[in-house]
């Protein structure tokens, strides 16, 4: 009786090691496959379950990226808030409003659009190093083809606001499926993606907008 | 949310009315659907976590404030730069205490809780090795400085307590003294204490240095004590007091003087500092006077000094010594020629030293990116509309300055101020909407908002509801409003305070610390704006600005301090020596140890500051006490340099090295402008009494001493003898005093009756008595000779001779207060009381005969004149030419005003015949009869003493035949008295010898024996009496 209790525990801690070893081999493919991605454009269903509200919300929209860190997204139709990653700044356009707003991405400050950065980036690691520098990894999964993993920011003031991020990617062909940001009140943001189309060439326009004469354009970071 | 919610209902409250309607307009509740639809369709769309966060709260947009209101709340705008580093590694935690921190063991003990709980938390995290936490504010700085005094008052009184201690041992090797002496340090040290807490209430920081300067001072008034019972042990505790009390008075004076005068400095701390220690030295004094000769021991025998030994070494000396002195000064002008110590200029000097709570405040400013120091703009009112208007003024002007580059900014958070005009007009509106609560519920449950999800909006709610309630201008009340509003409003019950910083203008220089300290163009910049600025209620300060400020009030003061202090020093070093070139030798040696001192400094780098300045006084004061003693010393010992190293220089050593070690040790004090003082203090004491003991000895023998010592020594014979004389009492040496006070002058007489005009009789009594007693006090010689003037009175004994001196002092004050009422033209009637004798008066009248009235310096003599007159009686004063001209001449017109003449012997020649044929005629006249000129002296007993009385009286009965009345006017409970004795009959024809004379002379003075024995202490005699 004792050996067969023995030999169970050993074929269970042999069965986690596996998985564990599994788990850490699909991430780090999914990773290397992240390497190959120079564009990727998707439409995405966001929903947000906030702690405020008693039901969900839910926006439709489009993103694109384009190696190695320029994105675009589109939330709302017609589109209400576009943000746009550049090499040097990020634009986060409200059309509605006829508003720009600029972020310079230099130096090391932290606060809000940081965050905004973080939450908008996590799709998009572009190596375990760049992974592992900005988020702790708590836990993956796999099931029915989808293996998710979740992190933690490693910036203080990202864990306050966003405790987790949920990244979840298809295991046959590493397509990002989803991502999921939890925040400090338990409320969650979910973006699920769809019509995924990888390494097509992306019109140079889509991250560089032009903004109408009318449009406001403020710099909220800076000082006065 | 709920706190918050009040703050920014407040806020909205603060709005004029047509931003305030906006609002109420844009939740009326037609239009709240469409809000809240907004508010979803941000919360479906926004990419800003930030945004998501807030609007899941705020629904309304009710944090969404007005640009210059939401500019100006720190807490709601964006970013976390008051709480955070930029790069998030540096974090400010707010502590409140929950209990009462008004006292500084409160702020300790509750600190102590606090550090140890964050030790707890960080010991029991792994990460928490990498953590460092630093604690600052309030409670660390009143935990800390308090400590720190604590820990200062304890050390330096140690230190010092130790090393006087050790000095005594190794000077005297006796251990009965040195605790005797100790413990009167604590007596003196403890009363002190208990006087200054009742006088002030509570000690500041820099105050607290004064106990170990205190003793250091306090200690050299029982050491001169003790070593001179060592050196004179034949004398009885009573005599070394009385030969000790004028010299350790007159240093007592002028060191609580030194110290009273750092009260005109313009610092509160060194003010309080100063008064304790003038309070703590007069008390040292008191009490080791009183005390320490009663507790002597047998003194050691001195070895005698060589003649020989001391004129080689003296030869060797004074070229060693005159050598020294030019190289000296040599040194010190070219260390010197470079300038002075420079003034340091900021207020760094009343900063605690080392000290963490500090570090963390400037690490604070470094690691947040406010390394630049702001100045503060206080602005006060007595209500809020008034502090409205200020800000209204002001908020413009630093907005123009900021724009002309004047400042590099400013935070005037006007917005967070009560605007009473504005709530007053929004009040009803807001009570409208939340009356209206049940809509607003409603309309948000309807767009699925849950209930946690109105937290801010009820509490704004509710303090609408507050506003609707009363007619008052509303300040929010919950914590985090009191939180923020406490960081720049202050309200009293009278007052209300505003503050606002002012960012100086850095003209392109790097954002630096040290920067901060030394702005560029600040003088300009801070001129410029205080021009603009409102003169009333408005000020304008800062720590920069502090030092600056309080040394442009030390320097405007510092003659202030000093003036007094040279007048005193140039006074007491005249009363010491009454010798030019010994005050002129004084003041080189102090000068010469001052240079000392600067050339130090210099050397070593040290600055003047705010506190240390002090010093310069404090120098002038103690430092001229060792070149007084040592030339006193010289004088003494006919300039016989060994001895005076062995007697007084051992003391003056030990004085010195008791009073640096009192003054270094607060060179450990925490704090730097105390600890500055303490160093330059010390050092500047050390070069005093160095200069004193090694250069002025051999100057002194040089340039005063070389003919007076030859001279000195050929009459004593031997310095042995000349030694042994200094120990006698001085009474029997003196040459009899027979000059009249230099108080006797015309200018102090018509300062006198101008005071009696002045003041009423009985303030004019108590400044007479106050000036009395201090006379007798200060006036050694003087007191003296009234003591050595009534001791034959009194039997001999001198104890009650003393105590009746005081007495004499005081009575003869207010005789001269009565006098000068009297000159000066007042109603003397209520002085007079009864008059006995009347009877022999008028019998001598009727003989026909001139009346010579005869009265001995008792009572108020004078006074006898205006009595006589009041009777119809004319009299004729006879009186001797006064000190000066023209006080003879004011004290003439004065009788001559009661219709009173006077007739002064000595200016004319034929003044006696002018007697005799008025006194034929059948005049009234009085005569003096004691302290005649030599001349018209004839050598009487008196109590057994030969006394000079005035042959006068006999020679003026001789020529007129006139009746010889002796009277005398006491003072008495009463008034003064007039006492009228019988007439002194005498034989005329035998008066032709000169032996009747005399006997009649004889008759009329024993007649006086009872008056004088009765009333010795209004027997005026300033002057030695007895032959």
């Amino acid at each position: 009786m004792v050996s067969l209790c023995f030999h169970l525990a050993l074929i269970c801690l042999a069965t986690e090691r596996m998985r564990a070893a599994n788990a850490d081999s699909v991430l780090a493919a999914w990773l290397n496959a992240q390497t190959n991605v120079q564009t990727w454009s998707a439409s995405v269903i966001q929903t947000r379950a906030l702690k405020s509200l008693t039901r969900p919300l839910t926006a439709t929209g489009h993103v694109w990226f384009a190696a190695p860190n320029r994105f675009r997204w589109e939330l709302g139709d017609p589109p209400q808030t576009i943000a746009v990653r550049q090499a040097d700044q990020m634009l986060v356009i409200y059309p509605k409003l006829k508003r720009a707003e600029r972020y310079p991405l230099t130096g090391e400050q932290t606060g809000p659009w940081r965050d905004t950065l973080a939450l908008l980036e996590a799709g998009f690691p572009r190596s375990p190093g760049e992974l592992e520098s900005r988020f702790r990894l708590v836990g993956q999964t796999t099931s029915n083809h989808v293996h998710e993993v979740t992190l933690q920011p490693r910036s203080a003031s990202a864990r306050r606001l966003m405790p987790q991020i949920k990244i979840a990617f298809a295991t046959d062909d590493f397509a990002l499926l989803a991502t999921e940001v939890q925040f400090a009140d338990g409320s969650t943001m979910r973006n699920d993606f769809t019509g995924a189309v990888l390494n097509s060439k992306l019109d140079e326009a889509t991250f560089s907008p032009r903004l109408e004469d009318d449009f406001k354009i403020v710099e909220p970071l800076k000082r006065k | 949310p709920d706190q918050v919610g009040e703050f920014i209902a407040y806020l909205w409250l603060n709005q004029p009315p047509e931003i305030f309607g906006r609002l109420t307009n844009r939740l009326s509740p037609a239009n709240l659907t469409n809000v809240l639809a907004g508010a979803r369709e941000q919360l479906a769309t926004s990419l800003s976590p930030g945004e998501v966060a807030r609007l899941s709260y705020d629904p309304f947009g009710l944090l969404a404030l007005p640009e210059a209101a939401a500019l100006e709340s720190p807490a709601f705008g964006q970013g976390q730069d008051q709480f955070a580093s930029a790069d998030g590694k540096y974090r400010i935690i707010f502590v409140e205490a929950s209990e009462d921190l008004s006292s500084y063991r409160a702020c300790i003990s509750w600190l102590g809780k606090i550090k140890f709980w964050v030790q707890n938390c960080l010991s029991s995290q792994t990460t928490g090795n990498d953590v460092v936490v630093r604690f600052t504010g309030r409670p660390a700085f009143v935990a800390e400085i308090a400590g720190g005094m604590e820990r200062d008052i304890t050390m330096s009184v140690c230190s010092t307590v130790a090393i006087i201690g050790a000095l005594f041992w190794w000077a005297h090797r006796r251990w009965r003294p040195l605790l005797w002496l100790l413990a009167l340090l604590a007596l003196v040290l403890g009363s002190t204490l208990a006087l200054g807490g009742l006088l002030f209430g509570t000690l500041n920081v820099v105050s607290v240095g004064f106990a170990a300067i205190l003793l250091g001072l306090g200690v050299d008034y029982g050491l001169v004590l003790y070593q001179e019972s060592l050196c004179a042990p034949h004398l009885s505790a009573r005599e070394l007091r009385q030969i000790l009390a004028p010299g350790i008075v007159w240093s007592a004076v002028t060191t609580a003087g030194a110290f009273l005068v750092l009260n005109f400095g313009g610092l509160p701390g060194l003010a309080q500092l100063g008064s304790l220690v003038a309070i703590g030295v007069t008390l040292a004094a008191v009490v080791m006077l009183k005390l320490f000769p009663l507790l002597r021991l047998p003194p050691p025998s001195l070895p005698p000094p060589d003649a020989a030994e001391y004129g080689r070494r003296f030869a060797d000396r004074a070229a060693v010594v005159w050598t020294a002195t030019l190289v000296g000064l040599l040194v010190l002008v070219a260390v010197l020629a470079g300038g002075f110590p420079r003034i340091e200029r900021s207020a760094d000097s009343l900063r605690p030293r080392r000290s963490s709570a500090y570090a963390a405040v400037e690490e604070l400013k470094g690691r947040l990116g406010r390394s630049q120091e702001p100045y503060w703009l206080l602005i006060v009112g007595r209500d809020e509309k008034e502090v409205a208007r200020r800000l209204e003024v002001i908020q413009p002007i630093l907005e123009r300055a900021a724009t002309n580059r004047e400042i590099a900014g400013f935070t005037l958070a006007a917005a967070l101020w009560p605007r009473a005009e504005f709530q007053s007009a929004n009040r009803a509106i807001a009570g409208r909407m939340a009356s209206e609560r049940e809509l607003v519920r409603a309309a948000a449950r309807t767009q699925g908002f849950a209930g946690n999800a109105l937290e801010l909006t009820e509490g704004l709610l509710d303090f609408w509801l507050r506003a609707a309630g009363t007619t008052k201008v509303l300040w929010p009340t919950n914590e985090m409003s009191r939180w923020i509003l406490d960081k720049m409003t202050a309200r009293t019950p009278t007052n209300l305070y505003f503050l606002g910083l002012i960012y100086p203008p850095t003209n392109g220089r790097p954002d630096s610390l040290e920067y901060a300290r030394a702005p560029l163009s600040e003088p300009s910049w801070q001129a410029g704006l205080s021009t603009q600025l409102p003169r009333d209620n408005v000020w304008l300060a800062g720590w920069t600005m502090l030092g600056s400020a309080l040394l442009e009030v030390v320097e405007r003061d510092f003659w202030r301090v000093m003036l007094p202090m040279i007048a005193l020093l140039l006074g007491s070093l005249w009363l010491a020596f009454r010798r030019l070139t010994e005050v002129l030798l004084s003041l080189f040696t102090l000068a010469f140890a001052l240079a000392c001192l600067l050339a130090l400094m210099k050397l070593a780098g040290w600055s003047w500051n705010l506190l240390n300045l002090m010093a310069l006084p404090l120098l002038l004061g103690a430092g001229v006490d060792y070149s007084i003693h040592t030339q006193l010393a010289l004088r003494r010992l006919g300039g016989d340099l060994a001895a005076t190293r062995r007697g007084v220089g051992r003391a003056l050593f030990l004085c010195a090295a008791t009073t640096v070690a009192g003054f270094g040790s607060n060179i450990g004090s925490s704090n730097g402008g105390l600890a500055s003082l303490g160093q330059v203090c010390a050092s500047g004491i050390a070069f005093a009494y160095l200069t004193s003991a090694f250069f002025l000895p051999v100057w002194w023998k040089t340039l005063v001493g070389g003919r007076r010592f030859a001279a000195e020594v050929a009459q004593s014979g031997s310095l042995v003898a000349s030694r042994a004389m200094e120990h006698e009492p001085r009474t029997r040496h003196r040459a009899p005093l027979q000059q009249p006070s230099f108080l006797y002058r015309v200018e102090f007489w018509r300062l006198g009756l101008a005071a009696t005009r002045i003041f009423p009789p009985r303030t004019c009594l108590h400044l007479g008595n106050l000036l009395a007693s201090l006379y007798w006090t200060l006036a050694r010689e003087r007191r003296e000779v009234v003591i050595e003037n009534v001791l034959t009175v009194l039997a001999g004994d001198r104890l009650a001779a003393e105590k009746l001196s005081r007495e004499l002092f005081r009575n003869f004050a207010a005789k001269v207060v009565d006098l000068w009422r009297y000159e000066s033209g007042q109603s003397i009637d209520s002085l007079f009381g009864e008059l006995s004798g009347w009877e022999h008066f008028l019998e001598a009248r009727e003989t026909g005969r001139g009346v010579l009235l005869l009265t001995p310096h008792l009572g108020n003599w004078e006074f006898g004149a205006p009595l006589l007159a009041q009777r119809g009686v004319a009299l004729l004063v006879i009186t001797l030419a006064e000190p000066q001209g023209q006080l003879t001449e004011m004290r003439r017109a004065a009788r001559a005003r009661w219709g009173i003449e006077t007739l002064v012997i000595g200016r004319d020649p034929f003044a006696f015949v002018e007697i005799i044929r008025r006194l034929e005629a059948g005049a009234v006249v009085a005569l003096l009869m004691d302290r005649p000129p030599e001349a018209g002296a004839a050598l009487v007993e008196l109590f057994g003493r030969k006394f000079r009385a005035s042959i006068a009286a006999a020679e003026l009965a001789r020529a007129s035949g006139c009746a010889l009345l002796p009277v005398y006017l006491p003072r008495t409970e009463r008034g003064y008295a007039a006492r009228i004795l019988p007439e002194i009959r005498y034989d005329r024809p035998a008066l032709r010898s000169r032996e009747s004379r005399h006997k009649l002379t004889q008759e009329i003075m024993r007649a006086f024996e009872p008056a004088i024995r009765q009333h010795p202490d209004q027997w005026y005699h300033f002057v030695s009496i007895w032959h």
